[in-house]
């Protein structure tokens, strides 16, 4: 018996598209709270010692909000785009 | 015949003894950068809870080549789907076809996972603080994303210090840990994994002898 490799190829339907973009909402909602959560923890951290601007503090905490914003911009995206 | 007894007494020079604190004039502060992982006398640093008079005298990180396994991780991560893709195309086989319109937020979020997880790791490395100061020692330690440990030990309670340095690695690049043993409990202190393991040991013995005296 020959199978075709091709076989395996499944196209999505619309309503697939739907499922995975649930999914997708969902996953990338836990992944906001991690980026949330690690953004509070430096800010925390940052009470705890105070290092000068020269130490690259300023940087960490501005890629941290950073960070936060692009994973926010996905998650919206992912509701309008999709 | 000789005196073997003389109520006067020899003019014996006095021995002059060492300042126990060194005097501020001495001390040359040193700026912490962001690769900076060993800074005697750091220059503007200060802690929550430091005492006016207190004076910071070593500030520590964990050596950067305990970066290199974390960091060498988010390559291979970053090229896994390229390794994949290339699998695929090379044996002209594909599991399923994915709409372009998933396809971006699919990759993007990847891409986040593998950005976020270098950036965890930074953080962890970053906030991983070691202080010495003239009154105490104060372990940072923030190793999971949801802990943040603060341990602190006074130097009259330091009953202890020791180093070690174990493997291939930590002999090649001259970092190990310190422990400081506490005398109530026993209980230990670690930095970790801090470059001149020696020094750390021999500034804090220092200040402990400093403190007895």
């Amino acid at each position: 018996m020959n199978l075709d490799p091709n076989i395996l190829i499944t196209s999505f339907s619309s309503g697939a598209v739907l499922y995975v973009k649930i999914a997708l909402l969902i996953l990338i909602g836990l992944y906001l709270l991690f980026s949330l959560m690690l953004t509070t923890k430096i800010h925390s951290l940052n009470k705890t010692v105070f290092l000068p601007a020269e130490s690259g503090e300023v940087v960490i905490r501005f890629f941290a909000i950073l960070y936060l914003l692009a994973v926010l911009s996905l998650f919206i995206a992912t509701i309008v785009i999709v | 015949m000789p005196d073997l007894f003389s109520d006067v007494q020899p003019n014996i020079p006095t021995q002059q003894t060492q300042p126990v604190v060194s005097t501020p004039a001495a001390v040359i502060k040193k700026p912490v950068h962001i690769f900076t992982t060993f800074c005697q006398n750091p220059r503007n640093i200060t802690f929550a809870e430091q005492y006016d008079n207190e004076t910071i005298i070593l500030f520590l990180r964990r050596d950067f080549i305990t970066n290199v396994p974390w960091l060498a991780t988010t390559i291979a991560l970053a090229y896994i789907p390229f390794l994949i893709r290339f699998i695929f195309v090379s044996l002209n086989f594909s599991l399923f076809s994915i709409p372009s319109v998933l396809f971006i937020p699919l990759v993007s979020f990847y891409y986040l996972i593998v950005l976020g997880f270098a950036f965890a790791n930074l953080v962890s490395w970053f906030y991983n603080i070691g202080l010495v100061t003239d009154r105490r020692g104060i372990d940072i330690d923030f190793n999971d994303l949801s802990t943040i440990d603060v341990a602190t030990a006074s130097l009259p309670d330091i009953k202890d210090v020791e180093y070690t340095q174990s493997g291939f690695f930590q002999s090649l690049f001259d970092y190990g840990d310190v422990r400081v043993r506490i005398i109530a409990g026993g209980e230990v202190f670690t930095f970790s994994k801090v470059p001149r393991p020696t020094d750390v040991a021999g500034i804090i013995s220092q200040l402990i002898g400093k403190q007895e005296l």
